[in-house]
């Protein structure tokens, strides 16, 4: 609750600041700003789990995710110094969105209430819409704007007629009620089609086949930034919402319900890794790996209690951390080469040997390889998921993992494997702070890899 | 009860035909109205059968976020305007895989 108070505060901070003359130091503040939030949330509410009026559930998933969701947005602001936004006059309100978008996230994993749920997907899509158009004279951009925007107000609608249809059946938004009332009645066709509209709707927003196809459209057009943003915070925000809406309505999840997520695991590792080898961008790379992830990530969404937690911790954690650097990577390379194709990365390796170490430790941790952290969240994943009986469904994974190390490594190989004999190119090399940021990352990426249990003992408490 | 349902589902699919068939914006930004107000209704009727004013308080939070999502669909929409000098979508085809 303070936390989205203050992450409120700060954004309507970042939209006055050029009128208050702080437009020089608006990203110190920032950062300060929500660190300071992050300590205050995890000192006041952890092992302190309160309901406010019924709408707001704060335990210690919220404390830990929202944690989780505010760590990658500083990441993320301290990455991102470098962009286009350091140049742009209004970057106070790029700052404000970005902020918003997180206060979103932050409601996604405290919702008790159906009207919260709508309120947290609204506000952590909204401020997206504009973003992924913010570049405004390319094409490109505000094809991704339109698209993401029509097919987002459409998933919207398909949300509010789930909870429509819910509210019909039960006669009630809250959702400890609605888990009660599912209980005693297990065969209301309201019902069913009501959850099983929300979980579309989920499905969209996680990017889960067959609701994927705006994903690479609107990744490929937005600016590289924004891009990174949507594929690590949108989707943790995105699946610790799923996590929680199903573990919120359901005392025990019922079988056509763990039935249907199966089977969109299996078909979204399926599609995801197997278009992802056709593709010569690497944004579309990186965008269609978001989506064979969802796949994984999918398969713990039945899985109750504190197990599946502390798994989706671990995951959700690694992915994040992976993630964030290879765009910032993928935006250096494409600034210089002048596009995101495969062929501007290469000699890398030989130009810039820091960058190329910093992409390939993160699709080393992508393909879920030790040392890195992926390694042990696909571990978790997929072990809890034997113990829970989808035996079928981790043959898949494993497939789709295996076909996931060949474009990953496609990257890498491009990197190290050049004929020409270029030298170092300073102009691609990190400020201070963004090398410090990358230094965090690859570390917390390596020790999170090597011992895992620190975050295991963490989701335990969850 | 199914009078009800079935008028409130018959306006959210033509909402959501007019989405998947229509070419122009602004007749799709007016799909997306429909498909919300179809559902606006729903909860409405549903909030009286149940005794209930919780759905329709829930009403006033669907309409002032439809009344933002609108809002920025129409700031898109200008900046469309301004690149391609169109509202039609055949023009934003740049993006396929």
């Amino acid at each position: 609750m303070k936390a989205i108070i203050f992450t409120s505060a700060l954004g309507i901070l970042a939209m006055i600041s050029e009128i208050i003359g702080l437009k020089k130091i608006i990203l110190p503040l920032l950062i300060v700003g929500l660190l300071l939030t992050i300590g205050v949330n995890i000192y006041t509410e952890w092992n302190y789990t309160q309901v406010y009026y019924g709408m707001m559930l704060a335990d210690n998933y919220y404390v830990a995710f929202s944690t989780v969701l505010l760590s990658i947005t500083v990441l993320w602001l301290l990455l991102s110094s470098e962009s286009y936004l350091n140049e742009e006059y209004n970057r106070g309100d790029h700052y404000a969105l970005i902020l918003f978008s997180t206060v979103g996230g932050l409601l996604l994993v405290s919702f008790n209430n159906l009207a919260t749920l709508f309120m947290g997907v609204e506000i952590l899509s909204i401020p997206l819409y504009i973003l992924a158009g913010s570049d405004k004279n390319n094409k490109y951009s505000i094809e991704a704007s339109i698209k993401y925007f029509l097919l987002g107000s459409f998933a919207t609608g398909i949300m509010l007629l789930g909870i429509a249809l819910l509210y019909g059946a039960t006669g009630t938004f809250d959702l400890g009620l609605i888990a009660q009332y599912n209980a005693k009645n297990m065969d209301n066709t309201l019902y069913y089609g009501g959850t099983l509209l929300l979980t579309l709707s989920f499905a969209f927003k996680v990017s889960a086949v067959p609701f994927h196809f705006w994903a690479p459209d609107v990744y490929t057009g937005a600016p590289t930034f924004i891009t990174a943003f949507m594929s690590a915070f949108v989707k943790v925000a995105a699946f610790a919402g799923f996590y929680h809406f199903i573990q919120q309505a359901y005392l025990s999840i019922p079988l056509p319900m763990e039935n249907t997520i199966i089977l969109l695991s299996g078909a979204t590792i399926l599609v995801g890794n197997i278009a992802a080898v056709y593709q010569t961008d690497m944004k579309r790379i990186l965008a269609f790996s978001g989506i064979a992830q969802a796949g994984y990530l999918l398969l713990l969404l039945p899985i109750q209690g504190e197990l599946g937690k502390s798994s989706l911790l671990v995951y959700l954690i690694a992915y994040g951390i992976a993630n964030l650097p290879a765009f910032y990577v993928l935006y250096k390379v494409s600034r210089i080469g002048g596009s995101t194709n495969l062929e501007s990365f290469e000699g890398l390796g030989k130009k810039q040997p820091i960058l190329a170490l910093v992409l390939t430790l993160s699709m080393i941790s992508l393909a879920g390889l030790p040392p890195a952290a992926g390694f042990f969240g696909k571990f978790y994943l997929f072990t809890l998921s034997i113990n829970n009986g989808y035996l079928w469904s981790v043959l898949i994974a494993v497939i789709g993992s295996l076909i996931s190390i060949y474009y990953y490594f496609k990257v890498i190989i491009r990197m190290y494997t050049s004929t020409e004999s270029t030298t170092g190119d300073s102009s691609l090399s990190p400020s201070l702070q963004v090398y410090v940021t990358l230094v965090v990352l690859l570390v917390s990426i390596l020790i999170l890899g090597l011992f895992p249990d620190i975050l295991v003992s963490i989701g335990r408490l969850l | 009860m199914f009078n009800y349902l079935f008028l409130c589902t018959l306006l959210f699919v033509i909402g959501a035909l007019g989405m998947m068939a229509r070419r122009n914006l602004l007749v799709m930004f007016m799909s997306i109205e429909l498909m919300l107000n179809a559902v606006n209704l729903l909860l409405v009727y549903f909030s009286s059968i149940h005794g209930d004013a919780q759905g329709q308080v829930f009403v006033f939070f669907v309409m002032a976020v439809a009344a933002a999502e609108i809002t920025i669909g129409l700031a898109i929409l200008v900046m469309i305007y301004r690149n391609i000098k169109s509202i039609g979508i055949e023009q934003l085809k740049n993006l396929k895989w």
